[in-house]
């Protein structure tokens, strides 16, 4: 199942859309297969994507209006906020190729 | 990334502390004329007052401009008028190179992201 | 004013502190001077220093714009004056510039004060060249955004 992170380019702020089927209102139970419990591991992992970056804008926006205390908070929530975001990446690519890997089995 | 309301706050934070520094250049240059009134370039409250629009942020930070401004509350320094303590400029103008400083690697970082995002580099 | 405008102004403050650093060279080196080109003894001499107008540019978008705008352009030299108070008159008949009642007019120059004058030019002066440095990093760093 590709992940497909979604832009708001134009909205007022950028953030990450869920996956289509992994949002909150799955829910788990005893007897549900391993795909929708992946789906909401993959949901939660989303989302807090989504916090980090929001989390960055909101440090970066203390920055620009001056009423930043600590430099080191705000280096700290960007930085978690880009290896979110390339872990994301990763995740992502792996995902591709191992989708790849099984569309080219020949059986 | 570029369209978004933070980036878009960053840049003119860029901007603004650019338009600062003038202002404290020229403050130094003239610490030795009689009678000179320091300028300042507020931008930070310009920022958090066109930020804090709501939807109409983005309206506001593309419409903002950042002018030097003579520093009505600054008290004279010296015995002819003028309101330049040199040593204190020489800080403020400190603070403002690494408030700028602290803006572009916050940008470039977003940027970053946003190119991680989009599986490039 | 143009991208490099911070520049331009320290610049000018630069070009300004060192008028009067060479200013106050010249009043300390004729400090002793009783025949000056003009027969007279040396006068002290001293910088003026205006605050310079901004680029037509920036002044006139400040005029149209209005408010509290204020450009500001660095420092000018408006010119070099003379100091008009009186020569000093020292009591010394075995002069050769003494007049009939033995006194002797030496130029109007205090050294000490001459000293502070080039103290506070120098720190100018270095101030100056902080602030120039400070230009240069930010509009380099400026660009690093694109890397």
């Amino acid at each position: 199942m590709p992940i497909d992170p979604t832009f708001a380019l134009t909205g007022p702020e950028w953030r990450v859309d869920g996956l289509a089927g992994a949002d909150a209102s799955v829910e788990p139970d005893a007897t549900s297969t391993t795909g929708s419990g992946f789906g909401d591991l993959l949901g939660k992992s989303l989302q807090s994507l989504t916090d980090s970056q929001i989390d960055a804008s909101a440090a970066a926006r203390s920055l620009a209006t001056g009423e930043a205390t600590d430099p080191a908070a705000v280096v700290m929530a960007v930085e978690r906020a880009q290896l979110a975001m390339q872990l994301a990446s990763q995740i992502r690519t792996k995902a591709v190729e191992a989708a790849q890997d099984i569309f080219h089995t020949q059986v | 990334m570029l369209f978004d309301t933070t980036q878009l706050a960053l840049e003119r934070a860029i901007g603004g502390a650019g338009k600062r520094h003038e202002a404290l250049a020229a403050n130094i240059a003239n610490a030795n004329t009689p009678g000179y009134q320091r300028l300042e370039v507020d931008f930070h409250s310009a920022l958090a007052s066109a930020i804090s629009r709501g939807d109409e942020s983005k309206l506001a930070l593309e419409r903002l401009s950042f002018n030097p401004a003579k520093d009505a509350a600054a008290g004279a320094t010296r015995a002819d008028g003028s309101t330049v303590d040199i040593d204190s400029e020489s800080a403020k103008l400190a603070t403002n190179a690494l408030e700028q400083q602290a803006a572009v690697q916050v940008a470039h970082a977003r940027i970053n992201i946003l190119k991680s995002a989009m599986g490039v580099g | 004013m143009s991208m490099f405008g911070g520049l331009e102004i320290s610049a000018s403050g630069l070009t300004a502190e060192r008028l009067r650093m060479d200013v106050v060279a010249e009043n300390l080196a004729n400090a002793q001077t009783t025949r000056g080109a003009d027969g007279q003894p040396y006068r002290r001499k001293e910088v003026i220093l205006q605050e310079a107008p901004g680029s037509f540019g920036a002044t006139l978008s400040a005029v149209m714009g209005g408010g509290a705008n204020h450009p500001g352009g660095g420092v000018h030299v408006a010119g070099i004056a003379e100091d008009p108070t009186p020569p000093k008159r020292i009591y010394d008949p075995g002069h050769p510039d003494a007049d009939a009642t033995g006194y002797v007019s030496m130029p109007n120059v205090d050294t000490v004060s001459e000293m502070v004058d080039l103290i506070s030019a120098s720190r100018a002066y270095e101030a100056n060249v902080t602030a120039m440095q400070a230009a240069k990093q930010m509009f380099s760093r400026t660009l690093e955004l694109l890397r």
